[in-house]
């Protein structure tokens, strides 16, 4: 055979009819009961926090409207969920609530991403001394639990809604700096980076264009299940007295309001706690998820 | 000669939503007692997924069917979990691709050794530490006590090999299996691995080697079998089927390999990439892709003949003199 | 032909390359150092492809990407065209350095996994800031061998051999006169691995490229170069044409090495089997690095490292007994 030499000429590969990709990440989001429950209680809050006020039955009920006649009802037709000290009616301050603390979530999860990201992708992307430094300080910052430093920061702010959503972004974005860090780490050794750099490729357009956009999934799932426990930290700093301040309709607010009255009426502790464990276990049934189908190294076989 | 291992029919479905992937479907083959076969085919092939079938080590969305599938006359498809435990590694041993994945790196050699051996052989630690150092001895460790002292960490890739080796001897097994055993290694090692296998030929009933190197076979191996999409396309003598290959997927195979005495700078390939096995072409398999094909090939498929004495090809111009 | 040849200048001249990976504590002392790459000199002429062969930890993979501007040299120059591109904080060196390209060894690991092929391909010229419309793009994948309906696909509908070819395509598209070609290969199929070297092959010709090929499978380097250089620990132990060095090797490393490959052809070389495993590059035997494994081995290779020597037909080696 070797004496014949039939040496085949190259023949270019025609392409495949392109199958549609079946693995979507929305189908594969369906396939997964629990995310998907997860995801249906999020858009359920959702829709509850873009039409809070016309959805709650007394929107009026939201501020310092005080009915003291109809204070500390149980819950009835006329007040689902009840009445608080107040008077008002707990079903339109919980719904109304929704709209604070998705608020809080998402502007905080957006600060904490601005700040985390980059650090994390230069200190990643350059390593050495640079690296170096900006882990150390995001070391300094994770060697307190986070709650007591949002509250240390909180505090020396003035107490309020807008304190508490940047003392928790302060606390927060060490994680993503550290999370996107070790993306870069392992992605500026692949052999696409090596290959951009060889072209000449300035620093910026790697990071840009190879080192973020492989970082996106598993920001995404952090994300996602960062805003359950962010939504939870600003209620325990609303709850501390140090996040929102009365009379806004906040959920933590709300249940350390309650807290006196947890014996004659539970109602006002229990239907905005009930709101906050939904939602945080919303995001994070969904962010599990997420994590199964976006990010499949951290998957257990 | 008295068969060790067969294999008849032998189908591994994997149930997805997407669809079935059938990957081995219908393959028969036989070892006997002192042969060695190896198993050939590119990735994708399902070569792995056939000695695994065998072992029935699979996941438990597989399907494993045959109709025949008996060691030493025990029946493998029957056996419960319980007496496969048995069967593994008393029986049937494997070694792997990429050994340092399969040793604990917290417990030493000897720790290692003995429990499995203790495990099977119902015998004392002392004399499974005997047991284990004779067998370092047997796949040439040159310092067995030193060797059986230490952690994995200490030792190299080819040395925790050895020891895979001599594990997997340890308990004497009837087959042994090795898949893709000197992938991982470099060329002077692998040369070391290649010549234990073929020394310790003779300690097994029989030998299964898998690789995608049809010379590594050559130096090894009797009988070979060439696989194609889950599809057994030739089997026969190591001689016969390098020498006249009869099938024209294992002469494209042959040809596409990069030989020191080619003086051309061009090899020779088979064009075009191996079908999904979701949804595998009508006919013989390998049709899209054959310089012969025949209108008969894209609607039947071709069964497996013998066209000399114990060399099987499963082609349809076989039986005419072959595809040359 | 072959003096003609010699005659032209060399396109890549490579002088006293090192490469020790130094540990530093904090006052700047150094704790430990690893030569990977240790004074090595080689030429690669126009046309030509150049092959580094070894084993693991021999330095090769260090060689390339230090050629290719990855890496730092710790000492030496490399000279591209008569310039000196060792410094590459130079920006002219800068500029002289997208002259030589490079394909990788893990054809997934090369590719950008959200990109698609045309942002693969349009990549080059983006960087470098020249416009130019899909055409060609098209022209690139035709000339690796792909249909232009592929500039829609992610890495992932891609093969393996796919994938190297748009490897290959990103790298023509810096018309670069070297292409440094890692392992290319060894993730592929034999039948993939085939054709991807006859498109090399056919590439180098249409383009007048030169090539330096690492890689561990000598019949790969066989095939493709003309002049090899074998390494062992950091050093190149013997350096000269393809075919001379195959016929009658001089080194007992490179002997030893090119008896250890499994081979298909009916004269099989005898084996020699080397005893023990390569050493790692932080614990460099004294004198020639080989002795510990070497059978030739006397008292003068452990005191005294052996120079190159001349062995006629334009090899050399490095062995204290080489003329024997």
């Amino acid at each position: 055979m070797e004496g014949q030499n039939t040496t085949q000429e190259l023949t270019v590969q025609q392409a495949p009819a392109q199958t549609k990709s079946k693995n979507t990440v929305w189908r594969q989001l369906r396939k997964n009961k629990l995310s998907f429950f997860g995801l249906l209680v999020i858009v359920f809050f959702l829709l509850l926090a873009v039409f809070g006020p016309w959805i709650a039955p007394y929107p009026e009920d939201a501020g310092s409207n005080t009915k003291i006649e109809e204070r500390l009802q149980s819950p009835s037709t006329e007040h689902w969920f009840g009445t608080d000290d107040m008077g008002r009616d707990i079903f339109s301050r919980v719904v109304i609530g929704t709209r604070v603390s998705l608020l809080v979530g998402v502007v905080a999860i957006f600060i904490t991403m601005c700040i985390g990201i980059p650090l994390g992708a230069i200190a990643g992307y350059y390593g050495g001394k640079l690296d170096e430094c900006v882990m150390r300080i995001t070391d300094v910052f994770l060697a307190f639990p986070y709650l007591i430093l949002a509250m240390a920061i909180a505090v020396i702010l003035k107490p309020g809604l807008y304190s508490a959503m940047v003392a928790i972004s302060l606390t927060w974005w060490p994680y993503y700096t550290r999370l996107v860090r070790g993306q870069a780490l392992s992605l500026r050794n692949q052999s696409f980076v090596h290959a951009a750099k060889m072209m000449g490729a300035k620093n910026s357009h790697i990071i840009f264009r190879h080192i973020l956009p492989n970082c996106i999934g598993p920001i995404i799932v952090n994300a996602s299940l960062d805003m359950g426990l962010i939504i939870l930290a600003t209620a325990s700093l609303g709850f501390i007295g140090v996040g929102a301040q009365p009379p806004m309709a906040e959920w933590g607010l709300m249940i350390s309001t309650g807290r006196e009255f947890f014996m004659t009426a539970p109602w006002m502790t229990f239907f905005p706690g009930l709101a906050i464990f939904l939602t945080v276990l919303g995001f994070n049934l969904l962010g599990d998820g997420l994590r199964d189908i976006l990010d499949p190294q951290s998957r257990p076989r | 000669m008295e068969q060790l291992l067969q294999v008849e029919n032998l189908k591994t479905y994997f149930k997805l939503i997407d669809g079935t992937v059938k990957a081995v479907d219908g393959v028969s083959f036989s070892v006997n007692h002192g042969e060695a076969l190896g198993i050939a085919g590119e990735t994708g092939s399902g070569k792995s997924v056939t000695v695994k079938s065998i072992m029935r080590n699979m996941p438990s969305y597989a399907e494993i069917t045959a109709d025949k599938l008996t060691l030493e006359g025990i029946d493998l498809l029957k056996l419960s979990n319980k007496e496969l435990q048995d069967i593994w590694g008393k029986k049937i041993a494997m070694i792997f691709q990429n050994p340092t994945s399969f040793i604990n790196p917290l417990f030493t050699i000897e720790k290692q050794m003995t429990d499995v051996i203790c495990f099977h052989e119902k015998i004392k630690k002392a004399e499974a530490v005997k047991i284990a150092r004779n067998m370092l001895v047997l796949v040439g460790m040159p310092d067995p006590d030193a060797v059986l002292k230490s952690y994995p960490f200490q030792l190299s890739g080819g040395m925790i090999q050895r020891i895979m080796i001599a594990l997997s001897l340890s308990c004497n097994p009837s087959l042994l299996i090795a898949d893709e055993p000197t992938t991982a290694l470099d060329v002077t090692i692998q040369a070391q691995i290649i010549k234990l296998l073929g020394d310790i030929k003779t300690h097994t009933s029989g030998l299964i080697l898998i690789t995608h190197n049809l010379a590594i076979i050559t130096e090894i191996c009797d009988k070979v079998a060439i696989m194609y999409a889950g599809k057994m396309m030739e089997w026969g003598g190591v001689n016969q089927v390098m020498k006249e290959p009869a099938h024209p997927y294992t002469q494209g195979l042959l040809a596409a390999i990069p030989r020191l005495s080619n003086e051309s700078k061009k090899l020779e390939f088979i064009p075009g990439n191996i079908p999904s096995t979701v949804d595998p072409p009508k006919g013989c398999r390998f049709s899209p892709r054959c310089p012969y094909a025949k209108p008969v090939c894209t609607q039947e498929e071709p069964p497996m003949v013998e066209i000399a004495p114990s060399h099987f090809v499963a082609c349809h111009c076989a039986g005419e003199g072959g595809c040359r | 032909m072959q003096e003609k040849e010699m005659q032209t200048k060399p396109v890549l001249q490579v002088k006293g390359l090192k490469k020790y990976f130094e540990k530093k504590s904090m006052r700047g002392r150094v704790i430990s150092s690893l030569k990977a790459v240790d004074d090595i000199s080689f030429d690669v002429y126009p046309g030509e492809s150049f092959g580094i062969v070894g084993e693991s930890g021999c330095g090769k993979s260090t060689t390339a990407m230090m050629l290719s501007g990855l890496y730092s040299l710790t000492d030496g120059t490399i000279t591209f065209n008569g310039v000196d591109i060792s410094d590459f904080s130079n920006k002219a060196v800068k500029e002289e350095r997208k002259k030589i390209q490079m394909v990788f060894q893990d054809p997934a690991a090369s590719l950008n996994p959200r990109m698609k092929v045309r942002a693969t391909l349009m990549e080059p010229f983006v960087i470098q800031g020249i416009k130019v419309d899909e055409s060609k793009i098209d022209e690139l994948l035709e000339i690796v061998g792909l249909s232009a309906a592929y500039k829609d696909r992610y890495p992932h509908e891609l093969s393996g051999g796919q994938k190297q070819r748009i490897g290959v395509a990103r790298a023509l598209a810096m018309d670069p006169q070297v292409i440094i070609l890692d392992e290319p290969t060894s993730a592929l199929d034999v039948n993939v691995q085939a054709q991807i070297i006859n498109l090399l092959e056919q590439i180098k010709e249409q383009k007048n490229l030169s090539y330096v090929l690492i890689s561990h499978d000598l019949s790969v380097v066989k095939t493709v170069c003309r002049r090899v250089a074998v390494m062992y620990l950091g050093k190149i132990v013997e350096q000269g044409p393809v075919d001379e060095i195959f016929a009658a090797p001089k080194h007992p490393y490179t002997k030893a090495l090119f008896s250890n490959i499994p081979v298909l052809d009916d004269e099989k070389r005898e084996k020699i089997i080397l005893e023990g495993d390569v050493p790692s590059p932080s614990k460099i035997p004294s004198g020639c690095r080989f002795h510990p494994r070497c059978w030739k081995a006397q008292e003068i290779c452990k005191n005294e490292q052996p120079q190159m020597r001349d062995t006629g037909n334009g090899c050399c080696a490095a062995c204290h007994f080489v003329e024997e």
